[in-house]
């Protein structure tokens, strides 16, 4: 299992490097922004990364759900490990958000934006599940209360994509949409080659967390079963029941 | 700062976050199969 598992994941590992390095020169030689001028390369690393993060929440929301059908505990691996992926490319998308966010709107973060108020939400929750996934030793008790969290967790992505066009935002609305797009043919390209380049990050990031995941369920089914083996069971009328059924 | 070097400081540090999950999870696959080979001696 793992020998095949391990090329696999060094090789997207290695794909997922050069695609990005690929996408890195694209975004670096866009025009600079008539308003915005060079921080508005910052959106082939911004938006890509909160595009991931609501793909790796989805994807934990799905293995939650057929988790849940077929009991099958590599679904919770799935959920688990895309969650952790997840949190790490909202971290990105929020700090890429801030640095992007000083010079062009003059603050860092405002917590009176939905846009960015409800990111930092989703992160939290978020947090929050991988938290309860620790918290819990017992596996079946951790996919059972995980997947109830991941499937109603959710719910925040559409809110927190929607909340541009629902509430009054300073955050933008969306540059992309099923009419057409408002950006330069040349930063149109940059940017859906760095969300395609991001996206294979996500899958190779996938591959070797599962990986791990799966070692490590080998090494705890091992502890569980040396336990086992170190206990004596106990025998009826030994010394350790003395006085019971002796009158 | 200047422009620039802000979009470098943008990249730097997320690419430096997706490398030290990356390393993270080399490190942890290989501390596993080394406690695993070692309980299956």
């Amino acid at each position: 299992m793992t020998q095949s598992a391990q090329m696999r994941v060094k090789l997207l590992m290695a794909l997922a490097g050069l695609v990005s390095a690929l996408g890195i020169w694209l975004a670096y030689s866009t025009p600079p922004d008539a308003l915005q001028r060079t921080y508005a390369r910052i959106i082939n690393i911004h938006a890509p990364a909160m595009w991931v993060a609501f793909l790796a929440f989805g994807v934990t929301a799905l293995g939650s759900i057929v988790w849940r059908f077929t009991r099958n505990r590599r679904w919770d691996h799935l959920a688990g490990a895309s969650a952790e992926i997840g949190v790490l490319f909202t971290v990105i998308g929020l700090v890429t958000g801030m640095i992007w966010g000083k010079p062009v709107w003059g603050v860092y973060f405002d917590w009176a934006d939905p846009r960015m108020a409800s990111t930092a939400v989703l992160l939290l929750v978020y947090v929050g599940y991988l938290a309860l996934r620790r918290a819990t030793i017992d596996p079946e008790q951790r996919a059972s209360r995980s997947s109830i969290l991941g499937i109603v967790a959710v719910i925040q992505v559409p809110l927190v994509y929607f909340s541009v066009n629902l509430m009054r935002s300073l955050h933008q609305t969306q540059s992309i949409r099923p009419g057409g797009s408002t950006m330069h043919p040349t930063m149109l390209r940059a940017l859906l080659f760095n969300l395609g380049a991001f996206t294979l990050v996500y899958v190779a990031l996938m591959s070797a967390r599962m990986v791990v995941a799966r070692l490590e369920e080998a090494r705890a089914a091992r502890e569980v079963s040396a336990a086992g083996s170190a206990v004596i069971p106990p025998t009826l009328g030994g010394p350790s029941l003395g006085g019971i059924g002796d009158g | 700062m200047g422009e620039a070097a802000v979009v470098n400081v943008a990249y730097i540090v997320t690419f430096g976050l997706i490398l030290w999950y990356a390393t993270r999870m080399h490190l942890r696959h290989r501390r596993l199969t080394r406690e695993l080979d070692q309980t299956r001696d």
